[in-house]
């Protein structure tokens, strides 16, 4: 055996070596984020519960939730696509994720890729998938509860990219990176969110964020009481333990956007606080209204944000 | 592997969602114990929308023939493990339908029941008792109905065919189980 074999075997052998642990980072960090979003969610719980002047479950009842769901025996399935359906589900906003800069957390550096367009199309993987899975499911509740899911994201949509987009011009990139290094990351007079006129921008993206996040007002794809939970009608066991963790995905994955586009997200501890801040005030907002019709809430979306943000928008690029 | 075992039973007691089939007037105790006042949701008890995503089917009331056939459709389509819950005196001897033509007068005839909660109605400090009771049950690993269920189906199903006069089946041709 030469050496030029030699030096060849042990530079696969390191290549092969460093892919291993960039695989095991990445699915450290995926599986934190779906745990900080599952905690996120028992502080929903937990809050909802205060307001309505009651004790609540304890703050881990989702991770509970999610060990009961999983160990479910049957999964009613219905074909191939059902799964699929789910599958991309849970991945559209796991790969969102890679490319928010969270992912300092275990020293990845996947974020210095992520930019707007990337994941403006990463962000619709989730909720369609869903879809799709929702719309095999065959009940009636599921078909109507997929017509709303996609009406009410083309109305959250426009108002939230409109913000997104204002933020993009003034600092002339794409990249969150770079988005992030043009704002100070604890200064609050530093963030886009506080800077005329980008705080139209942030306003109207912001609102359409409780829609993002399907919170009150905007919840109509699932509302329980009207139509039996609408596009999860269909899950059960394994596959509603699944669209938990999809939940928990994409709750991180959204809020960390608005937190890097707007409150200057940098590295993952400070993005991870922010989002708390975030989350702590969508579901107060969420505790105390009711729920718009769906009609009701697509015009609101495409009337107040929409107009705020496009203001914003405007005044940015020609003022 | 037995450790493991009993944690997976632990979640599932402290995480019950049930489906409320509400049949009958003994529903009407229950939002008492779902809001401030008992709040059942300190348990991880929740109510679910649909039997897909239920652990628990509460039959709160009398049981008609009729609404048997529905309740045992949405019970086949909860995935197990599963647990029924007869509500009251109707489900559990007849009540005061005992008589009547249309109703049937014991439900786990039909359908394993795994606990039962007598009164007309019960209060809404018997069904905490209830859910603490199912709790504990779960937890130990004590109610196994869902499994008589797939053991003694011949029996259970040949009780459906004798009141209903034919086989239940899924309306898309799959035998119910
Ligand atoms: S047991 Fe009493 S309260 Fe319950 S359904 Fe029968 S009659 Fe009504």
């Amino acid at each position: 055996m030469n050496t030029a074999t030699v030096v060849g075997t042990a530079s696969m052998g390191a290549k092969f070596l460093g892919a291993l642990v960039l695989t095991l980072k990445v699915l450290i960090y995926l599986f934190l984020m779906v745990m900080i979003g599952l905690f996120l969610m028992g502080i929903y719980r937990k809050f909802t519960a205060r307001v309505q002047y009651r004790v609540g479950p304890p703050i881990w009842q989702p991770y509970i939730d999610v060990i009961k769901l999983l160990s479910k025996k049957d999964a009613a399935t219905k074909n191939w696509v059902f799964d699929l359906g789910v599958i991309m589900g849970l991945g559209g906003p796991l790969a969102l994720l890679l490319f928010l800069p969270l992912d300092t957390i275990v020293g990845l550096n996947f974020h210095t890729k992520g930019d707007l367009i990337l994941i403006l199309y990463l962000a619709v993987v989730g909720p369609l998938g869903f879809a799709l899975a929702a719309s095999v499911g065959a009940s009636p509740w599921g078909a109507i509860g997929v017509g709303r899911a996609l009406s009410m994201m083309l109305g959250y949509e426009l108002p939230f990219i409109l913000g997104l987009l204002a933020v993009v011009a003034k600092d002339g990139t794409l990249l969150l990176q770079k988005v992030s290094a043009a704002q100070s990351m604890w200064n609050p007079a530093g963030w886009h969110y506080f800077q005329w006129p980008l705080i139209l921008a942030a306003i109207g993206a912001h609102i359409a964020l409780q829609g993002v996040m399907s919170e009150k007002p905007f919840d109509q794809a699932i509302a329980p009481h009207e139509i039996a939970s609408g596009i999860m009608v269909e899950f059960g066991g394994k596959y509603l333990g699944m669209m938990l963790l999809m939940k928990a995905a994409s709750l991180m994955a959204e809020l960390g956007l608005f937190a890097v586009f707007f409150l200057g997200g940098t590295t993952a501890w400070d993005t991870i606080v922010k989002i708390f801040a975030l989350f702590i005030i969508a579901i107060s907002f969420d505790a105390v209204l009711g729920r718009f019709r769906p009609d009701q809430a697509f015009t609101v979306l495409w009337k107040w944000p929409t107009i705020i943000a496009l203001l914003g928008l405007l005044l940015t690029v020609f003022a | 592997m037995v450790e493991w075992l009993k944690l997976v039973d632990k979640a599932r007691s402290r995480s019950i969602w049930m489906l409320m089939y509400c049949t009958g007037c003994g529903a009407m105790e229950l939002p008492p114990a779902m809001t401030s006042r008992f709040d059942m949701e300190r348990f991880g008890i929740m109510p679910m929308a649909t039997p897909r995503q239920a652990d628990v089917i509460l039959v709160t009331g009398y049981v008609t023939k009729k609404t048997l056939k529905r309740i045992i459709y949405a019970y086949e389509q909860m995935p197990a493990p599963k647990w029924v819950v007869s509500h009251g005196s109707c489900p559990i001897n007849g009540g005061v339908y005992w008589d009547s033509h249309a109703t049937v007068n014991r439900l786990d005839l039909f359908l394993p029941v795994d606990l039962y909660v007598a009164g007309c109605m019960p209060r809404a400090e018997a069904n905490m008792k209830m859910f603490t009771e199912l709790m504990d049950m779960i937890a130990k690993g004590e109610a196994r109905g869902w499994e008589e269920y797939v053991k003694n189906r011949d029996y259970y199903k040949e009780n459906q065919r004798k009141l209903f006069g034919y086989d239940l089946v899924f309306t898309d041709g799959r035998s119910a189980l």
